[in-house]
């Protein structure tokens, strides 16, 4: 038995019940409308298997409340790249009654009508929304949407979503498209389109664009002159590394003071106040508040010291692609990163990664398509980010005092390449099925503007939300485990929670653990321990190395740093300075930390994560293994 | 001719199309088609190439516009 029903609400998946699709080509202000209709109630959902995101909504039409979709933008239902497979199976898979609203850009109307043409033939009820009028307008081109309704057989209303809401223009025509009865058989179709279809459908925009008045030619734009310096063959280059430059600093300097400010709050009066707290109820003192003030208090810590910082990347990255600079970043980017197959505007991610990673992988999202974005979503974890510059600087200064400089620039070069290499490898290995390695670039530039505050608001707030609703979990979950392995005796007789490390599950299991580092020179438990704390963070192996040789806080650095020495010295037989830059080229290459193995599964799903992280750990124990066996040599 | 030896300012027809399936797909799709009139606003840095094409403007990597055909106007 089949149930029609059934199958809509099997096959539209993440969209549940959205009853209107806003579809269109990339920017012509499709988010700007569907927040101008949904207002603050949206969410941002992954297709499934991908790294596209949609978002959706509900949008109050009349009293009652109707599901809105934002589809990605794209220029043709062709389904041969992930998204715009992604875009073409919403339109197959929603509800049968869903309504698409193709949104047209008056001053790209043919391409517009393009996308319009096969909508159509998916035998959905469509609403065709007229943006950009103005902008036409200014430019000598008005079109009237009663002429150009007739002409495309579909009705047509003008909005303008940067000014007015849009709402009350397709409030009625919506309406009437959802009560209208639903289409018997709709055209389903797999594959690329046949060549006969692309031909009928040039004809009929050709058609069209006969009825209305002709194009006015050309006059030379702002942000013509505009282009004239940003892509400049001389002048676009440093302009755009200056960019680069601003988001690295920017990364850099909020990075570090910011998470350890916010940290330092949730464990200095924040866990005080608990503390005293759990005193007074009586429950004080034992498992229950190590586990409370240890376990879930540290991780909500890391959560929200994360959040100040993904805001601001999110704030400049939202100008930077709402202003349309990042696709001119795309052009003079393009020639360097296709050399590692990767779209222009992966030096963006890639850039900010030097900072943190954590907001690097979801800056992934500005790649245009799937394999992209998965690509550079592996890639973000080896860049160097500044915590694990905390780890070079103590090993850096112990080991090597005299040409601490060039041991870390050393360090930085060789992230430079593991990217550059790892591009390399991914591009062989990482298939997106019918996605060509690299694209050609052809790109539309938008015309440069004003980002709009309500768009750059909401999808701030939204990838916020996200961050702690998906990350912070994973981030809790795991900082709660690694208390409980601490916290746990395993030898020695000592109470839950009141056992020295080497006695609890965490030291055991680090002793287990060291003979694996023994052919980096490292083969001690200290140092697996200290590694296996720096899976959480990697500021955090440094105090890891600390704890588990209990120095004093006093004495801290010069104690830690002769305890390193003589340890070194004992596991690397003599050839300290060896093992040293074998922990450090280790720190460099493996997972960076949990918050961004959290961010790459939200980003990259399950399956990816696993493999970057074991990749990440195959790579830093072979390149710490070579770095220990030649430098021993020398 | 092809679209990469076009000075700036100069309008030019599109002649054919020589590139991969997919970039003839994307090109096609955004409206370079043959027969289709666009001028040449800017080369940038590496030898990309913006073209207006109606009121839009369009980059395209050296490799594409080596690749599209052209005649002069």
């Amino acid at each position: 038995m089949t149930c029609p029903s059934c199958d809509a609400v099997r096959s539209s998946g993440p969209l549940g019940d959205a009853s209107v699709l806003i579809v269109g080509n990339p920017n012509v202000g499709k988010s700007t409308l569907f927040n101008a209709l949904t207002g603050s109630h949206q969410r941002a959902v992954n297709a499934p298997g991908t790294t596209l995101e949609l978002t959706v909504g509900t949008w109050r039409l009349g009293g009652e409340a109707v599901g809105v979709a934002d589809l990605p933008g794209t220029f043709s239902l062709d389904a041969r790249s992930v998204d715009e497979r992604a875009v073409a199976d919403a339109l197959d898979g929603a509800d049968p009654h869903a309504v698409a609203v193709v949104v047209l850009d008056a001053t790209a109307l043919s391409r517009s009508l393009y996308l319009l043409a096969q909508v159509i033939g998916t035998g959905r009820p469509v609403v065709a929304a007229l943006t950009m009028l103005d902008v036409a307008r200014d430019r000598g081109l008005t079109i009237d949407a009663r002429t150009l309704s007739r002409a495309v057989g579909v009705p047509v209303v003008t909005i303008d979503p940067r000014k007015r809401p849009g709402a009350a223009e397709l409030a009625e025509p919506v309406s009437r498209a959802l009560a209208a009865p639903r289409p018997t058989e709709r055209a389903r179709r797999a594959g690329p389109f046949a060549e006969a279809d692309v031909v009928r459908w040039f004809a009929w925009v050709e058609g069209v664009m006969a009825q209305l008045p002709p194009e006015p030619p050309r006059r030379v734009t702002p942000s013509d002159r505009i282009d004239r310096v940003l892509l400049h063959p001389w002048v676009g280059v440093p302009v755009f590394l200056a960019v680069m430059w601003g988001l690295f600093e920017m990364c850099t300097r909020a990075a570090g003071p910011l998470i350890s400010a916010i940290a330092a709050f949730a464990g200095g009066p924040v866990a005080r106040a608990v503390s005293s707290g759990l005193g007074a109820l009586g429950v004080g003192g034992g498992w229950f508040e190590g586990l409370l003030i240890d376990g879930v208090l540290t991780g909500l810590g890391v959560v929200l010291s994360f959040l100040p910082l993904l805001a601001l990347v999110f704030t400049a990255l939202g100008i930077l692609d709402g202003s349309g600079y990042l696709s001119r970043a795309a052009v003079v980017a393009d020639r360097a990163m296709r050399v590692i197959g990767l779209d222009g505007r992966a030096v963006l991610p890639l850039m900010i990664g030097f900072g943190c990673n954590v907001p690097a992988i979801e800056a992934t999202r500005v790649l245009p398509h799937a394999r992209q974005r998965l690509v550079a979503g592996l890639l973000v974890p080896y860049t160097s980010c500044s915590a694990r510059l905390t780890v070079y600087l103590l090993l850096a200064a112990a080991f090597f005092p005299g040409s601490a400089g060039t041991v870390i620039f050393g360090l930085y070069l060789t992230s430079i390449v593991l990217v550059a290499v790892g591009g390399l490898a991914f591009r062989k290995f990482v298939g997106g099925k019918g996605e060509p390695e690299r694209e050609s670039l052809v790109l539309v530039l938008p015309p440069y503007q004003w980002p709009d505050l309500r768009t750059l608001w909401h999808s701030i707030a939204e990838r916020l939300r996200g961050f702690v609703r998906e990350a912070g979990v994973v981030i809790v979950i795991a900082l709660v485990a690694m208390w409980a392995l601490a916290a746990i005796p395993v030898r020695g007789g000592y109470a839950l929670a009141d056992v020295p490390i080497a006695d609890s599950a965490f030291g055991v299991g680090a002793r287990a653990a060291a003979p694996a580092l023994a052919p980096l020179g490292l083969g001690d438990w200290h140092v697996a321990a200290a590694l296996a704390s720096g899976f959480v963070a990697k500021e955090v192996a440094v105090g890891a190395l600390a704890e588990t040789y209990a120095v004093d806080g006093q004495g801290r650095a010069p104690a830690l740093t002769a305890s390193l020495k003589e340890t070194l010295s004992n596991t690397s037989r003599g050839h300290p300075r060896a093992a040293a830059l074998a922990f450090m080229v280790f720190a460099l290459a493996y997972t960076p930390c949990l918050a961004t193995v959290a961010q790459m599964r939200r980003a990259l799903g399950r399956r990816w994560t696993t493999i970057g992280i074991g990749v990440q750990l195959v790579v830093a124990w072979v390149l710490g293994a070579l770095v220990f066996q030649v430098g021993r040599l020398l | 001719m092809h679209l990469a030896d076009v000075t700036s300012g100069r309008s030019v027809v599109i002649s054919a199309l020589g590139a991969s399936p997919e970039a003839v797909t994307r090109l096609r799709e955004i409206g370079l088609r043959p027969g289709v009139s666009v001028r040449v606003l800017q080369r940038s840095a590496f030898g990309a190439v913006v073209v207006a094409h109606g009121f839009s403007s369009v980059a395209l990597d050296r490799e594409t516009a080596r690749s599209i055909a052209v005649e002069s106007q």
